[in-house]
């Protein structure tokens, strides 16, 4: 590679490195609770 | 590689290449479709068009991260380097799956409504102003024009026409187009699914990609870091030892303000040419000598050491380089002379 395109590159994977495992982290934090995930209400004691 | 326009230069080995991606493929998919129904969340069990949309999409997800690791691992260790010689039909194969999965998806909307699919597509969901519920089927829209725009590109026609720079620079968008994936997975099938071995594989693959490019960026700005020592006789620079370099093999020699040079063995003498192979950039001080021919380790474009002119038929030229050689040091006159310059080998 050309150095002009590997120094793109290397600046470009560097932010990368830190980015996407950052959107993948706050997506699995915001991730929305539903119906399936929480907590199973008992509507009657067990026999 | 071919002196006339041919759709496909086939060869054995890339025949080989071809035949395992798609068989790995293959298996991929057939399993994906009899075992993960197995794995699901029995409240919310999925239909047939979204079995095939999640077996499509998770391995066009996982083909585009091996992709993107082929470079830097060839980087790292010349052990890879044979997945590299096809990486181009690996990514073809990769934007196909990824239409079969955006056609699974634009089923899936065809049988939601008596609408116009591609409408549903992009008018369904407009929640552009919060997280969750984001339509995230936009960046998977993004992610596949840029993977089909480099799919019809990839041939060595569009190479040679639009110059190595330039085409490599235009498929650099590759990298965009993983990150457009990542939200598009992220935004999408993370947000619906409750099992966390989904979301350890994403992070993981997201993770491993970027950490390879970053391991094999370093190790680039180490060698370049590396600038041979220039000599009270300037423009002259040591360029190393002739003991350094094995016979058939080169040392590549990094200047200060030009592309590195690459110094060969060959028969007892010495040549010098750009490092920069015609064809794709390629790092040709990483090649070695076969028949009398200097081999880039990418894809064998091949180029006589005397004068860097590809053998007949072919038509490339690489910049050469003077040399001279006293006291077992070899020393190296950065500038090149015009692509195709015969210089004599220097003796070693």
């Amino acid at each position: 590679m050309q150095r002009r395109h590997r120094i793109a590159h290397r600046r470009m994977w560097g932010v990368l490195l830190i980015l996407l495992p950052l959107i993948l982290l706050a997506s699995l934090a915001l991730r929305r609770t539903g119906p399936s995930e929480a907590a199973a209400i008992m509507l009657a004691p067990p026999k | 590689m071919s002196a006339r326009y041919v759709p496909v230069g086939w060869n054995t080995s890339k025949a080989v290449y071809d035949a395992i991606a798609l068989a790995t493929i293959a298996i991929y998919i057939f399993l994906f479709l009899h075992i993960a129904p197995s794995f699901v969340d029995t409240t919310q069990p999925w239909d047939g068009t979204s079995l095939k949309m999640r077996a499509y999409g998770s391995c066009a997800f996982l083909l585009l991260s091996v992709l993107l690791s082929i470079g830097p691992l060839a980087r790292l260790d010349r052990r890879f380097l044979p997945l590299l010689y096809n990486r181009r039909h690996l990514g073809v194969i990769t934007c196909a799956v990824a239409l079969m999965h955006a056609s699974a998806v634009l089923g899936w909307y065809f049988s939601y409504g008596p609408g116009d699919a591609y409408v549903l597509l992009l008018s369904a969901n407009t929640s552009y102003g919060r997280i969750a519920g984001f339509p995230f089927e936009i960046f998977g829209l993004a992610a596949l024009l840029v993977l089909i725009a480099l799919a019809a590109t990839s041939h060595d026609f569009w190479l040679s026409f639009l110059t190595p720079p330039v085409w490599k620079a235009l498929h650099m968008a590759v990298y965009g187009a993983y990150f457009a994936v990542v939200l598009h997975v992220a935004l999408g099938a993370l947000q619906a699914s409750t099992n966390p071995f989904l979301g350890m594989v994403v992070l993981a693959c997201a993770s491993g990609v970027a950490g390879l490019h970053v391991a094999a960026g370093r190790r680039a700005r180490a060698a370049d870091a590396a600038v041979a020592r220039p000599l009270p006789q300037a423009p002259w620079v040591m360029a190393g030892e002739i003991a350094d370099i094995v016979e058939d093999r080169a040392i590549t020699v990094h200047l200060a303000d030009a592309e590195p040079v690459a110094i060969f063995r060959h028969a007892g003498k010495l040549s010098a040419v750009s490092n920069l192979c015609a064809h794709q950039n390629g790092p040709l001080g990483e090649g070695k000598i076969i028949d009398g021919c200097i081999t880039c380790p990418w894809h064998g474009f091949q180029y006589h050491p005397e004068d860097g002119c590809a053998p007949a038929p072919f038509t490339e030229k690489l910049a050469t380089f003077n040399l001279r050689v006293a006291d077992g040091k070899i020393w190296l006159d950065p500038r090149p002379n015009p692509p195709g310059t015969r210089v004599e080998p220097v003796a070693a």
